[in-house]
C-alpha cells in the first residue's frame, strides 16, 4: 500500500476522524435548522426528528471510530497512560489511545450541540 | 440588587494611598506595613468592583424587568458556584503543594483527576447550558399585551405604536405600561444595530430586512436607559434611548395624547420657519403638512425628555445648539446644520418646537 502510515497501519486518520464527525454534525445541524426554518418544513418533518437522526448517526460514526481506536490501543483503559516505547507496537497503541479519548470528547460535544433542539421548539 | 459604594466615584481615596505606598521600596517594608498594603490593595479592588457601574438606569442588576431579573438570578448563581469551585481548587492546590508524594495512592489520584478534571466540568457545563437555555426559553414568554415597533436608524430609534385612534410615531423614548408584557418588533433601515435596555431585559440585534422580536415585562416604574449594543458607525456611542415605565392609566393617557395631531402652533412664525427652512422634508409634524420620514417625528417633541437619541436634555438651549450644528453636538449626525437662520427666526422656531407638547 502506498500511504500505509496514513491510511492503514498505525494510521493517523483515526485521530482526525472523531472531531471531523463532530464538525460535520455541527455544520449540518445549523444548515438543517436554517433550511427548515426558512422553508417552513416544520409541519412536514419535525426539525427535531431530523436532528435526532443526525445526532444518532454522528454518535454511531464516532462509536465505530472508537471501536477501531480501542482495537489499536488494546489493554485496560488508563486515562493518562504514558505510552512512550519507541516501537511500532507502542506507536499503534499510542495512536489508539489518543483516538479513543478524542472519540469520547467528540461524543460529548455532539450531545452538547444537540441539546438546544430539545429545549427550543421554534425557529 | 443594589450596591452602595462607600468611597467617591473616582475611587480617589484608596488610589492616593496606594501611590504613597508604592514610593517605598517593597523589600524595605516592615511586615506590618506590607500587610497593611495588601489590605489596601484588597480594599481598593473590592471598591472598584462595587463601583463598577452596578447601579443606575443602565444596570443589569436593577431587576426592573422580569427578563433582567432572571438573568440576574443566573448571574448570582453562577458567580457563587464559580467562587466555591475556585476556592476549592485553590485549597486543593495549596494542599497538593504541601503534602509529600505517596506513590502507593497513585490509583486514587488518577480517579480523582478523572472525576474532578473531566467528569465534573463536563456535567457542570452541560447543566449550565441547559439552565441557560431554559432561562432563554422562559424569556421568550407568553402572549404580549402590547406591540411596539422599533427601528434602528443611524443614529436614532424610530418608535411606532398602533392604537385604535391611529398610529403613533415617536423617537428615542419608549413608554411602557408597568406590569404588562410588550413585544417589540425590531428592525433596521441601514446597518445592524442592537437593542439593549439592561435594566429591563435581554439584548436583541436589529437586522436590515428582517424583524426580530424581544419581549419585555417591566416590573418597576421609572426611567431606564438603553443603548445600541452593536457598533453601527460614527455616532454609535451616542445612540441611546430611554424606556419610561408608567402605571397603565398614565400610559393610556399619554398614548391617547400622542395619537392626537400637533397642538396649535405656539408661534405661527415659528411654524412658518419650520416649513420654509425645509425641516418638513425630513420631519413629520402631524396636522401641519410636514410629513418627512428621514428624521424623528416631531409632532409631540416637547413631551419627550431628551433629543438626539437620549444624549441631550430637551431644553431651549440644547435645541438651539442642535439646530445650529447637529454635527458639533453629535459627530456624524445625519441632520444638516442650519447656521443661517436669523436670530428672530431661530427664536420663533424654538418657540414653536418647545410648544409641540
Ligand atoms: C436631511 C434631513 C433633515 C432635515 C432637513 C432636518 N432634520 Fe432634524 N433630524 C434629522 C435626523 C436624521 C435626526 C436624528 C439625528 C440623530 O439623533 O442622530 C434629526 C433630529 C432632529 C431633532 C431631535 C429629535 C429627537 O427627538 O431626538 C430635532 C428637534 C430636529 N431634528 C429639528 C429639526 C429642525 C428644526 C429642522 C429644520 C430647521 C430639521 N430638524 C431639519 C434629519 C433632518
Ligand atoms: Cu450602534
Amino acid at each position: 500500500m502506498k500511504y500505509e502510515r496514513i491510511i492503514d497501519k498505525g494510521s493517523v486518520w483515526v485521530l482526525a476522524a472523531p472531531l471531523t464527525v463532530w464538525a460535520g454534525h455541527f455544520l449540518l445541524s445549523y444548515w438543517v435548522g436554517a433550511v427548515w426554518c426558512a422553508k417552513g418544513w416544520g409541519p412536514l418533518v419535525d426539525t427535531r426528528i431530523v436532528m435526532v437522526v443526525l445526532t444518532l448517526s454522528a454518535l454511531l460514526a464516532v462509536s465505530l471510530l472508537a471501536r477501531i481506536a480501542r482495537q489499536r490501543y488494546r489493554g485496560v483503559l488508563v486515562v493518562d497512560e504514558a505510552i512512550d516505547d519507541p516501537t511500532e507496537n507502542g506507536r499503534t497503541r499510542f495512536m489508539g489511545h489518543v483516538a479513543l479519548m478524542l472519540s469520547v470528547l467528540a461524543a460529548v460535544a455532539i450531545v452538547m450541540t444537540f441539546l438546544p433542539t430539545l429545549v427550543f421548539e421554534r425557529c | 440588587m443594589r450596591f452602595h459604594a462607600e468611597v467617591s466615584a473616582q475611587g480617589g481615596g484608596p488610589r492616593r494611598d496606594l501611590g504613597v505606598v508604592s514610593e517605598r521600596k517593597p523589600w524595605a517594608a516592615p511586615a506590618a506595613f506590607r500587610q497593611n498594603r495588601l489590605r489596601r490593595i484588597a480594599a481598593f479592588s473590592i471598591c472598584a468592583l462595587l463601583l463598577g457601574g452596578c447601579e443606575g438606569a443602565h444596570s443589569m442588576l436593577e431587576g426592573a424587568g422580569t427578563g433582567a431579573a432572571a438573568v440576574e438570578r443566573l448571574f448570582w448563581v453562577m458567580l457563587a458556584a464559580a467562587a466555591v469551585i475556585w476556592a476549592g481548587i485553590m485549597a486543593l492546590a495549596f494542599h497538593a503543594a504541601r503534602i509529600k508524594a505517596q506513590p502507593e495512592r497513585e490509583d486514587t489520584a488518577e480517579k480523582f483527576v478523572l472525576l474532578g478534571g473531566v467528569v465534573f466540568p463536563t456535567v457542570t457545563l452541560i447543566a449550565l447550558l441547559i439552565a441557560g437555555m431554559l432561562l432563554l426559553r422562559g424569556m421568550i414568554g407568553g402572549e404580549p399585551d402590547l406591540h411596539v415597533a422599533v427601528e434602528g436608524e443611524q443614529w436614532w430609534w424610530r418608535v411606532d405604536y398602533r392604537t385604535p385612534d391611529g398610529d403613533v410615531s415617536t423617537a428615542n423614548e419608549i413608554r411602557l405600561p408597568l406590569g404588562q408584557t410588550v413585544e417589540l418588533s425590531l428592525t433596521s433601515t441601514d446597518v445592524i444595530h442592537s437593542f439593549w435596555a439592561p435594566a429591563l431585559g435581554g439584548k436583541m440585534d436589529m437586522i436590515p430586512g428582517r424583524t426580530t422580536t424581544l419581549k419585555l415585562t417591566p416590573v418597576e416604574a421609572g426611567r431606564w436607559g438603553g443603548v445600541c449594543a452593536e457598533f453601527c458607525g460614527t455616532a454609535h456611542a451616542q445612540m441611546r434611548f430611554e424606556i419610561v415605565v408608567l402605571p397603565p392609566e398614565e400610559f393610556e393617557t399619554w398614548l391617547a395624547a400622542e395619537a392626537r395631531p400637533a397642538a396649535p402652533a405656539a408661534s405661527a412664525d415659528g411654524q412658518q420657519v419650520f416649513l420654509t427652512a425645509g425641516c418638513g422634508a425630513c420631519h413629520a409634524v402631524r396636522g401641519t403638512g410636514a410629513a418627512g420620514t428621514a428624521g424623528p417625528d416631531l409632532t409631540h417633541l416637547a413631551a419627550r425628555a431628551t433629543i438626539a437619541s437620549g444624549i441631550l436634555p430637551l431644553t431651549r438651549e440644547q435645541l438651539r445648539a442642535w439646530i445650529d450644528d447637529p454635527d458639533a453636538v453629535k459627530p456624524g449626525a445625519l441632520m444638516p446644520a442650519f447656521p443661517d437662520l436669523a436670530p428672530a427666526q431661530m427664536e420663533a422656531l424654538l418657540d414653536y418646537l418647545t410648544g409641540l407638547t
